[in-house]
């Protein structure tokens, strides 16, 4: 297993996350309805809005997890924010960084993972919208516009969050 | 709200549901397939029927039967666009009843709800493949 590098931004990235004042709030249903639709729209059992922190990855909105977070060293999201692309595993068990991690090897069991990064205005990225399957996919052009799209709306969600605190101030 | 991108195509998609018109509005946009029209309800709807020629009407049907009224209108000439202007509908479920009803009114296509994005983007490419050069993956 290969845990993924730490983004050169990492000090400011993790400001950018906690200014956002959401690790460890209670569910809410505008992120809610987002992971749902995309679990719905992919036919993926698992798909979630994920918060890479210092030393997990929080689970704003989640389904097919019952667990609120997990260990960034596992963490297939912090391979995710590296980069401003989609992030997609088609079969982890026949990727090197990924085929003995224990989110592939036991429960969850992921083979498939597609994660869209989400990078705020001011470039930091905090986390994704991302998919996750059991059993190894493919996703084709109109399915990447799809989840980027839903990505989007996500985006949306978090920075109306932070304008709203912003002309409060 | 318009979305005006790719001059080929000119629809207006009404769907209350704002995450499912909102996800499929920005795909749309995406693709540089259409210029979109959106409306969350059939009074929005019937609003910009009036202002704007349209090629295609994708429309949720809704229990007061306003989207009936809304075809029925455009089908007997009360808009600036074709009569027979290329109408698909989203649907909660469909009776036979509903089913005669939507084939009077020249509907030429249904997706039942939950409905896909990605099933909407085929019906397109089924209406209009001369215009879907975008949709191909």
């Amino acid at each position: 297993m290969t845990p993924a590098p730490i983004p050169d931004d990492e000090p400011q990235r993790l400001g950018a996350l906690r200014e956002l004042l959401l690790l460890d709030t209670p569910p809410e249903e505008r992120f809610d309805r987002i992971v749902a639709f995309a679990s719905s729209e992919f036919d993926v059992p698992i798909a979630l809005v994920s918060l890479v922190d210092l030393n997990r990855q929080w689970f704003k909105a989640r389904v097919g997890l019952a667990v609120c977070e997990t260990a960034r060293d596992v963490s297939f999201c912090a391979h995710a924010i590296i980069t401003p692309e989609l992030f997609v595993i088609e079969d982890a068990a026949q990727d090197v960084r990924f085929a003995d991690n224990p989110l592939v090897t036991g429960e969850p069991f992921i083979r498939f993972y597609a994660g869209a990064p989400l990078q705020l205005a001011s470039g930091l990225r905090v986390g994704t919208l991302c998919l996750a399957d059991t059993r190894p996919r493919r996703l084709d052009r109109l399915d990447r516009v799809i989840l980027t799209s839903l990505r989007d709306l996500a985006l949306e969600e978090l920075e109306r969050r932070e304008l709203v605190e912003a002309e409060g101030a | 709200m318009d979305t005006p991108y790719e001059p080929g195509l000119t629809m207006l998609i009404v769907e209350p549901q704002s995450l499912l018109r909102r996800t499929l509005v920005s795909v749309a946009r995406e693709l540089r397939l259409a210029t979109i029209h959106e409306a969350s309800s059939v009074a929005a709807a019937g609003r910009m029927l009036a202002q704007h020629r349209l090629d295609a009407v994708f429309i949720a049907l809704d229990e007061d039967g306003e989207a009936f009224e809304l075809l029925a209108r455009l089908r007997s000439g009360q808009s600036r666009s074709e009569r027979d202007v290329a109408v698909a509908v989203f649907a909660s479920d469909c009776s036979a009843a509903t089913a005669v009803r939507l084939k009077q009114l020249g509907v030429r296509r249904m997706l039942l709800k939950p409905y896909k994005i990605k099933s909407v983007l085929e019906t397109i490419a089924g209406l209009w493949p001369a215009h879907s050069a975008a949709l191909a993956a």
